[in-house]
């Protein structure tokens, strides 16, 4: 892949749109305007697949498209298996307390049920934590972030971050951790057998590699829509289900055009598509009138600091919504019966307290969010729908699960 | 869906260059002569270009089919606001251009000789080509970053004089998972849902008027024309179709693709609508529902019936000038 500075974005310029090489016209332009241009190989590069080592064969459900893999971090079975073994492994934090899984939990389609996420030193992060399933695809990573493209990059956020807050907390403590998975005796044959090439393969440059492999093939499509939409079941969906799904299709309530497509996200890449960034103010706020969201969690504005990308946020997968709660960038929204009274209020109101505004007036608000009347019924059938997008072979998949002896 | 695809993609892409063998079953386009889709076993292209009495034989060359989009004088362009619009005489922000185009022929007197697309990643298939003109800047929120104001193609013969080409995706292509298609569909963000298909043309622009709170801006005026009154799910048994097809005809005299260009006007796209206000209770502007009161306007100027969803007439928005 190559990387390219426009404008002082990074562009994956070996994506999608630019696939075709030469014969593409239009320059990758950026979307947002931002300072300091770099231009960065974030990763080094891991070259190509090493002697000893085996291309891992994605086996994608039906109708799902093939994901980008950086070319310098092609995917093999022997960093899946390192990446999930450092996936679980408190040993990867500061302290020794806190695991990437420890905010990502399997059973919840890899989030942590909480509001917000906290770290290894009991930081409070001022957002919720995200599903994992299927975010080979995320087009841009976190909540708001136009320029995070790659897991690789990613993967270092949380684990050396200090701003916003002190997640894994490895920044400074490099060695100690490093010497930590030293003395782990699985790691001495898990990180040549992913590095064969490599004399001293036990760096944080692969374990970033090995993260990154790894959550790449968590893939969630085996659900009871996909069994009636891709697997030709008719009757895996209920006539509800059904129902529900016309609704969310149709033009009044809106959802797909920012849930839509096989992941049920507009924010999505893959080979041959290109990454677009797209944000969106679902009207969640509407502070003073004049469109402010809470201090600190402003969304896309706090990368940008353009006036009208207050509020902005990445439309998150619905695929395991239902296990996913709380929800929004924030955890502000408790059920999906909640979400559903959002969307039909055309944004939400909140009536007292220092965030007190109403959010269908926001005037940074998409054109999408319309307010609709929707009766009980239609209702539950909209939430029987998005409960049939849970996928229990995901969450319960041994090969995705923690593999150290408990 | 598989099965699908493959049966019907194949055979069309192959047979792109007679005339109606892709063309929609619903259409009411005058058959041009020699209709190749009677006759399946004509040779690709002959049948629309007879030899001229002398000379040596027309060659099957390149082409390049130049569009530019307008508001009235003034350029489309994300970012841009324009005066004058629609029955109020709006002032109002660019917020979305892009259409795709298919079944293109170049016209010779009565002539019609099929364009034969090339495959163009991100923006043509042998079938089907997206002419794009947001860059999601500015209020072009659902848009994509690039731009497409070309399609590229070959064709047999020189000297033509007009052109003819249907808005849209085909309907064999419609109902499709967007996801595995080839490119422009997955990541031309135009999708509606399964069933529904794609959004054959949209056209956006957002009044600065204010709501009666005197902060939050109206609603944009969308112009979405797709498909509708559409029913058949494959994954229930059913086969997906619409009754409403919605495909405009374009057809242009005085069109040399060597020294025209072909331009698209959206002011004239709102003469007869007021992008101020709209009727409480339906979706801001037009998305094609036949219930939705700001649609019939839009509709005669896309030119297509409103009741039939059949073309009727070139879509006055289109005309022909100078390179
Ligand atoms: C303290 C809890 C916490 C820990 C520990 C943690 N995460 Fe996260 N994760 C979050 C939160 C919160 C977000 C959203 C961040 C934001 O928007 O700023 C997130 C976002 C992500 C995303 C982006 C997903 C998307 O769809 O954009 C990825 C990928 C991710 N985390 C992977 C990891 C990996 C790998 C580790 C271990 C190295 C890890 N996380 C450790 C809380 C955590
Ligand atoms: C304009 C784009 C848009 C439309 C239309 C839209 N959404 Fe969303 N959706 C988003 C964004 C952006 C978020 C995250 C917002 C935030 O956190 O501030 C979101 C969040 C959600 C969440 C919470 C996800 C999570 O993991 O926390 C659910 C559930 C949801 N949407 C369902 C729906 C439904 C149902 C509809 C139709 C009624 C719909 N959405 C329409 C953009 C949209």
């Amino acid at each position: 892949m190559k990387w390219v500075a426009v404008g002082g974005l990074v562009v994956a310029a070996g994506l999608g749109a630019c696939s075709d090489g030469p014969s593409v016209d239009v320059p990758p332009r950026p979307s947002v305007d931002a300072s300091d241009a770099t231009v960065v190989d974030p990763d080094g590069g891991d070259g190509g697949i090493a002697d000893g080592a085996t291309p891992y064969p994605f086996s994608l459900p039906k109708g799902f498209p093939t994901p980008s893999v950086p070319a310098n971090n092609p995917l093999t079975k022997e960093k899946v298996a390192l990446g999930r073994h450092l996936f679980y492994d408190k040993r990867l934090s500061g302290n020794g307390t806190l695991s990437c899984a420890g905010c990502h939990e399997q059973a919840r389609a890899f989030t942590d049920g909480r509001p917000f996420g906290i770290g290894s030193t009991g930081q409070v992060h001022r957002r919720n934590s995200q599903t994992l399933a299927n975010v080979a695809y995320a087009a841009t990573m976190t909540w708001a972030n136009p320029v995070l493209t790659t897991l690789e990059e990613q993967a270092r956020v949380p684990m050396f971050g200090i701003d916003p807050i002190v997640e894994l907390g490895i920044r400074g403590k490099e060695d100690e951790v490093l010497a930590a998975l030293r003395a782990e005796e699985k790691y001495s044959t898990l990180f040549p057998a992913a590095f064969p090439a490599q004399a001293d393969p036990l760096t944080l440059d692969n374990v970033v590699r090995a993260l990154a492999s790894f959550q790449r093939t968590l893939i969630s499509g085996r659900s009871a829509f996909d069994r009636y939409r891709y697997d030709g079941d008719a009757n895996a969906l209920t006539a509800e289900q059904k129902r529900g799904m016309e609704l969310f299709g149709s033009e009044t309530l809106e959802c797909f055009h920012c849930h839509g497509g096989f992941n049920f996200t507009d924010a999505v890449a893959f080979e041959g598509v290109p990454v677009e960034r797209r944000f969106h103010n679902t009207g969640l706020y509407n502070i003073g009138g004049a469109g402010a969201f809470p201090p600190g969690n402003q969304g896309l504005i706090d990368f940008t600091g353009v006036a009208s990308d207050m509020g902005k946020f990445k439309a998150p997968t619905l695929r395991n919504i239902e296990k996913t709660a709380p929800y929004m960038h924030d955890g502000s929204i408790a059920t999906l019966d909640e979400v559903l009274d959002h969307y039909a209020a055309g944004g939400r109101t909140i009536t007292s307290g220092p965030y007190a505004g109403v959010g269908k007036s926001n005037p940074f608000k998409s054109g999408f969010i319309v307010s609709f009347t929707i009766s009980p019924e239609d209702k539950a059938a909209v939430i029987a729908f998005l409960r049939s997008l849970t996928d229990e072979a995901f969450l319960t998949d041994p090969s995705l699960s923690n593999p150290w002896p408990q | 869906m598989k099965v699908r695809s493959a049966f019907l993609l194949v055979p069309c892409a192959a047979l792109i260059t007679f005339a109606y063998a892709c063309s929609d079953s619903a259409s009411n386009n005058p058959p041009p002569a020699g209709d190749a889709g009677s006759k399946a076993d004509a040779a690709p292209g002959v049948d629309a270009a007879p030899l001229p009495d002398s000379g040596p034989p027309p060659t099957v060359g390149p082409v390049e089919l130049k569009f530019e989009a307008r508001v009235g004088a003034e350029p489309f362009a994300c970012g841009k606001t324009y005066a004058g619009i629609g029955t109020s005489s709006a002032t109002a922000a660019a917020g979305d251009l892009r259409f795709f185009i298919h079944d293109v022929k170049l016209l010779r007197g009565t002539e019609e000789v099929p364009v034969t697309l090339d495959t163009r990643a991100p923006w043509q298939s042998a079938r089907l080509a997206l002419l794009d003109f947001e860059d999601k800047t500015g209020e072009c929120e659902f848009g994509t970053s690039g731009t497409n104001d070309i399609v590229k193609g070959s064709v047999l013969g020189t000297g033509f004089d007009g052109i003819t080409f249907k808005i849209g995706v085909p309907e064999d292509l419609n109902h499709l998972n967007k996801d595995l298609q080839p490119a422009p569909l997955p990541g031309s963000g135009l999708n509606w849902d399964w069933t529904n298909g794609y959004i054959h043309i949209a056209v956006q622009l957002n009044s600065m008027k204010l709501e009666s709170d005197g902060v939050a801006r109206v609603p944009p005026f969308y112009s979405h024309v797709g498909s509708t009154q559409c029913s058949g799910d494959p994954a229930d048994g059913g086969t997906p179709g619409c009754a409403l097809k919605n495909r405009p005809t374009v057809r242009l005299s005085g069109f040399d693709p060597t020294k025209s260009k072909i331009v698209l006007d959206a002011k004239k796209l709102y003469e007869g609508s007021n992008i101020d206000v709209n009727t409480p209770d339906t979706i801001p502007g037009c998305m094609s529902s036949p219930s939705d009161p700001e649609c019939p306007p839009i509709f005669t100027r896309f030119g297509l019936d409103f009741a039939t969803g059949l073309p009727k007439g070139s879509p006055v928005i289109f005309s022909v000038e100078p390179r």
